[in-house]
């Protein structure tokens, strides 16, 4: 047998991944319907990433933080700092409070939020059948303030041929402090750009961003609402995601869940992040359910 | 009709291999479906759904309908077979190829004409579909086996290789180490999972099956 792809282990991982150029894959796979020894290798690998997609599930490598959820890396590095904070308080402070006042408290002394994460109170979990009885919180959980926290998403230009008109000038001069973190100083060159062009989806959802970015979460769940109301766009996932974060500053717990689970259902590159608050969400509302007191 | 490939789902064991045999192992079989013969039928789908299968999950990104991609396209063929339309038998794998192609871009198109479907969803990893459950069980519990048995770091790598798709030289700094040791544990690391099933699915040696027909 004389195979010239068989040695090739890059060519089957990266098809398997659907990441080969397209002349080498359609290539590949013409082979591959002949080749018994390459579909066999090919099914392995496929067997393997599936396995390994598994495994990677079940524990988040670096590389997944790194890629796709860096910028909530914080989120778990916090979680543990209210948690080892919680549980030395816990013995040497017993007096009842609310239960999340020690967490809040502790993150408050540990990881002193920025201005534009201010604590956000949270709302009581619906009363549930079987739950009349509800056991005071074992755990500290993290505060709904950290999980309101906003890391800016990441804007990547893009080079267009053609006209420029008004609006994207003043967008793009707007992207550009924007990506120096100057996000009060994108907001009017932003304002400007949507107001000019409001069909344009990265205006308006850079403008909420900013919105969010700089504390006023209220006009920052107009602009992604209006965001989505634009349809289909490169921010659709994005805007549902940060309009949840909004929400979260709002203290409307489920309104963040709904749209969070929306994201979810769009299966996107949020869709990870989206659960993993989702779940702390979860945590916190259980967390919450304590005895009442007088 | 059913139809399910086996669980070797490659070319007959007694495959000829030169372009001429295989022309002939080709025209045979073609021959006996059109004259109603439904074990060649079951042959054909034995010998092209897992391929199939296997590119649709690919360009579908696993969604579940791959399997209704692969389910259609041997009935397809299957169709083509028996009105004879397909005049060079020495190509029917390019055949079988070109009709998968042809119903995994029908659904692109389809799905593109609704807003509301995701056109591209990416395979995340723990959000498996029924079409990529359903890949090689048997094969996906072996290479399972053979993942225990490397160490973390080799696991480790593989994850980063074949999920992350990253490269070696981008893994380097993530794990501490060069990006050449790095390539050598990988290569070692899928040598070792191959063996592994090798040695349990071990029958005959796997070759080519020649499509390009007679030469010359």
């Amino acid at each position: 047998m004389n195979c010239k792809w068989t040695a090739r282990d890059e060519v089957f991982e990266q098809y398997v991944r659907d990441a080969l150029a397209r002349d080498e894959r359609d290539a590949f796979e013409e082979h591959f319907f002949a080749c018994e020894a390459c579909f066999d290798k090919l099914r392995t690998c496929q067997a393997l990433q599936l396995e390994l997609g598994a495994i990677s599930a079940e524990a988040p490598t670096p590389q997944t933080l790194r890629k796709s959820a860096w910028r909530w890396v914080w989120v778990p590095a916090a979680a543990s700092l209210v948690v080892a904070a919680g549980l030395a308080m816990w013995p040497r402070n017993p007096a009842p409070g609310p239960a999340l006042a020690e967490p809040e408290a502790a993150v408050a002394a540990v990881a002193p939020q920025p201005a534009a994460a201010p604590a956000v109170p949270v709302p009581e979990p619906p009363a549930q059948a079987g739950t009349s009885v509800a056991q005071p919180a074992q755990q500290p959980v993290v505060a709904l303030s950290v999980l309101a926290r906003v890391e800016p998403p990441i804007y990547i230009p893009l080079v267009l041929r053609g006209p420029r008109d008004e609006a994207v000038e003043k967008f793009d001069a707007a992207m550009r402090r924007y990506a120096e973190g100057d996000f009060a100083g994108a907001l009017p060159g932003l304002a400007s750009a949507a107001e000019l062009n409001p069909k344009a989806a990265s205006a308006v959802f850079f403008l909420a961003v900013c919105q969010l970015l700089t504390g006023r979460p209220d006009t920052a769940v107009e602009g992604f609402q209006r965001t989505i109301a634009l349809g289909e766009s490169p921010y659709l996932e994005e805007a549902h995601f940060y309009l949840a974060k909004a929400r979260l500053r709002q203290g409307d717990v489920a309104a963040a869940r709904q749209e969070l689970e929306r994201t979810i259902r769009r299966r996107g590159r949020l869709e990870t992040d989206a659960r993993a608050l989702l779940a702390q969400l979860g945590q916190i509302t259980a967390g919450k359910r304590q005895p009442p007191r007088d | 009709m059913t139809l399910v490939g086996d669980d070797r789902g490659g070319a007959p064991a007694d495959h000829e291999e030169t372009p001429e045999g295989s022309c002939a192992f080709w025209k045979s079989l073609i021959s006996r479906v059109q004259q109603g013969d439904r074990d060649s039928e079951a042959d054909i789908a034995r010998l092209f759904h897992r391929r199939v299968l296997m590119l649709a999950s690919v360009r579908l990104h696993g969604s579940d309908a791959a399997q209704d991609v692969a389910q259609d396209t041997i009935l397809a063929v299957l169709r083509a077979l028996r009105t004879g339309a397909i005049r060079e038998p020495y190509n029917l794998p390019g055949y079988v190829l070109g009709t998968a192609r042809n119903l995994v871009n029908n659904h692109h198109r389809k799905l593109s004409g609704s807003r509301e479907v995701h056109i591209d969803p990416p395979v995340e990893p723990g959000a498996e579909s029924q079409a990529l459950a359903a890949v090689d069980g048997e094969r996906r519990a072996l290479v399972r086996d053979a993942l225990k048995q490397l160490n973390w770091l080799d696991r480790k790598i593989l994850v980063l290789t074949l999920v992350e798709g990253m490269h070696p030289r981008e893994i380097a700094p993530v794990v501490g180490l060069k990006p050449e040791v790095v390539r050598t544990r990988k290569a070692r690391a899928v040598k070792a999972v191959s063996e592994a099933i090798q040695n349990v699915t071990r029958t005959r040696r796997p070759d080519h099956v020649d499509t390009r027909g007679p030469r010359t």
